[in-house]
């Protein structure tokens, strides 16, 4: 006579329908992530009630961050190159392939335009490592002369017509610094600009009728 | 990772075979992969608010229309409505937009001037910006803050 064996249960539990699952959500999550282009500097900025959508052409963006340092940055590609034209142009230099590219690829540059045409001549991985001081302008370079933000302006509007400008502050820049950037556009009778802020939830109606 | 059931039991000769993929490793890459993703995503994109500077040349105004408010140190904010300056506050954002309600309530074409300090910082701004547009506050200006309000301000001790 055979010996009886116990059965051996193995629990087998379907996965079919959380695979299902996971994978949807997978696709949704990668479908709709876009990464954050590498900032050269940290701005956290204040939040607002505001809820209109930043449009995402047509934009030059003027970073302060927190200490008042200032980065310009420019939406599209053709503005980007645009603007680098106009740059060799009046500084008289013609920047290397390697070195248009590069700055074309740039989400925001804080580089005296003085030293643009050295910075563009390096290699790479110099350019990459280039110290950035910030755009001169007042708060930071009292001599007007040396308002490069202004110039920046100028840039960023022939380069392309339709440019509208916004101000992207930290929570903690030092108002002058802001104020500086708005006396600068008003220089060139740009009144109207956009700042760039958080959403938050508008407060009830306390104090309301 | 295909684990094979046997099924020996029941008629003699005949074997059913079910076939099972073992799909953990599966799920547990997709899991990882799905949590990396949902960390990594911001769902709030930055919003802007848009403004409008006035055009630098003195505006002469009824003062009896304004309200002046002096964003400041630590989020606070000096503020008067009229002609008499002394009657300045300092209050907290709660508190000046109770008051901005009150005073659209009860003065005609208010004007809200808003003079931010050496000492501002620009989160403070924004946000009396931003009550500009929750209390709808029609007519307001963001304008530089002059000699002789530094010099008042200096006075009072105001920061």
């Amino acid at each position: 006579m055979p010996k009886v064996k116990p059965k051996r249960h193995v629990p087998v539990i379907d996965m079919t329908a959380m695979v299902d699952v996971a994978f949807l959500l997978l696709t949704f999550f990668i479908l709709t992530t876009t990464f954050r282009p590498d900032e050269k500097v940290v701005v956290d900025t204040p939040s607002s009630t505001s809820t209109t959508e930043i449009t995402p052409t047509d934009m030059m963006t003027i970073n302060v961050d927190a200490t008042g340092r200032c980065f310009v940055g420019f939406a599209d590609i053709p503005s980007r190159a645009g603007v680098l034209d106009k740059i060799e142009a009046d500084y008289g230099f013609t920047a290397s392939a390697e070195g248009r590219q590069f700055f074309i690829l740039q989400t925001s540059v804080g580089v005296p335009l003085k030293e643009i045409a050295t910075w563009l001549s390096g290699t790479k991985e110099q350019m990459k490592e280039y110290e950035q001081k910030g755009v001169q302008y007042p708060y930071f370079f009292k001599d007007p002369a040396d308002n490069d933000l202004k110039r920046w302006i100028l840039y960023g509007r022939t380069a392309n017509v339709r440019t509208r400008f916004a101000i992207k502050g930290d929570q903690n820049s030092p108002y002058p610094a802001i104020q500086d950037v708005i006396s600068t556009l008003q220089d060139w009778n740009i009144n109207k600009f956009n700042l760039i802020t958080d959403l938050e939830a508008a407060p009830g109606g306390e104090g309301a009728e | 990772m295909a684990s094979i059931e046997n099924n020996t039991g029941g008629r003699k000769g005949r074997q059913r075979r079910s076939v099972r993929v073992d799909m953990t490793a599966m799920v547990d890459v997709a899991f990882l992969l799905l949590t990396f993703f949902i960390l990594t995503t911001t769902l709030a994109n930055p919003k802007m608010m848009e403004i409008a500077t006035p055009k630098n040349s003195p505006v002469d105004l009824a003062c009896s229309k304004v309200m002046t408010i002096f964003p400041g140190q630590d989020g606070m904010f000096h503020h008067f409505t009229g002609c008499d300056p002394e009657s300045v506050q300092t209050s907290t954002l709660n508190e000046v937009r109770a008051r901005i309600y009150q005073n659209i309530a009860t003065v005609n074409d208010l004007i809200i001037s808003i003079k931010p300090t050496e000492n501002s910082k620009y989160a403070t701004v924004v946000n009396i910006l931003d009550e500009m547009e929750i209390t709808g506050a029609k007519k307001y200006a963001l304008s530089e803050i002059t000699e002789q309000d530094i010099e008042f301000l200096d006075k009072k001790g105001l920061k």
